[in-house]
């Protein structure tokens, strides 16, 4: 999935993140495909950095909880999302989308509480990037 | 032939570019502002250490009001400062309108996440912290905040405090 980009600092990690766009009406398979790719990408990107950021922890904290919590939540967005992808029929798709948002935005509200404890001043120019 | 006017040239600044200007603008102050209340912190600590090795009483310091009382913290000293001010338990929502109160939380889109989310942490035994760092081999770092019913305390206070 994620080739040449392997985040190893923070602002590395905002710069390669997508923004994943939702329909604001009628969703189609297509769309959907389209988001859970972007999501997809944004949680590997996400699960490589933890990893890194993590391959040294020798001491709990704040900042080394949210990592690992924020590895997992995205391990499990990016295993739902993979699933999305590679199925072509889906059943109630508007319903799918709205629980892939719901979904995604406390994904998003993670990544933003840890860029608010690694820093403060990148965490500002988080929004709109996700 | 008519010459053909470049992409950016006389092109009017749009008002996405003028806010996030502004938002540059205003995150630098922020910041410039925050250094300063740090080097005032630092100053005001290097007195009481002058203070004490003259044998001096400290005074309490004059930093619990103002909307920036809580600048240069951690969330958690934040927390811990208002709860020992308050000096009883008490609920997420009485916290989180106390942090955003004195410039604690610098979010703009759902400040809610970040006092809730630095809550549940320093809430957690050391038990679940291990079971979630699974195999790790680390150092434990003790809980903070305690509950207290649908409040929540400072991890000292007795349970049947009100």
């Amino acid at each position: 999935m994620v080739k040449n980009e392997k985040p190893e600092t923070l602002i590395h990690l905002l710069a390669s993140y997508r923004h994943a766009q939702f329909p604001t009406n009628q969703a189609r398979m297509r769309d959907l495909a389209g988001i859970a790719t972007t999501i997809q990408h944004n949680c590997a990107l996400t699960v490589h950095f933890a990893d890194r950021s993590l391959r040294n922890l020798e001491e709990d904290g704040e900042e080394a909880f949210t990592l690992v919590a924020l590895k997992e939540e995205a391990t499990i967005l990016k295993r739902r999302c993979c699933g999305l992808v590679k199925r072509k029929r889906r059943r109630n798709l508007s319903q799918e989308v709205e629980s892939l948002r719901v979904q995604y935005d406390n994904f998003t509200g993670s990544v933003k509480h840890l860029f608010h404890l690694l820093d403060h001043g990148l965490a500002g120019r988080l929004d709109g990037v996700l | 032939m008519a010459k053909k006017h470049s992409g950016d040239a006389g092109r009017v600044p749009t008002i996405d570019a003028a806010i996030r200007e502004s938002e540059d603008r205003v995150r630098r102050e922020r910041d410039k502002a925050q250094r300063f209340v740090q080097a005032m912190d630092k100053y005001l600590d290097d007195l009481d250490r002058v203070k004490v090795s003259a044998g001096r009483p400290l005074e309490p310091r004059r930093r619990d009001s103002g909307p920036f009382r809580y600048l240069g913290m951690t969330m958690i000293e934040a927390i811990e400062t208002f709860l020992d001010k308050a000096g009883s338990p008490q609920t997420r929502e009485q916290i989180m309108d106390e942090m955003r109160d004195g410039g604690a939380v610098l979010a703009q889109k759902r400040p809610e996440v970040e006092v809730n989310k630095s809550i549940d942490y320093w809430l957690l035994s050391e038990a679940e912290k291990r079971h979630k760092y699974k195999k790790r081999k680390i150092k434990i770092v003790p809980p903070r905040l305690k509950r207290f019913g649908e409040k929540v305390g400072r991890v000292g206070w007795p349970q049947d405090k009100k």
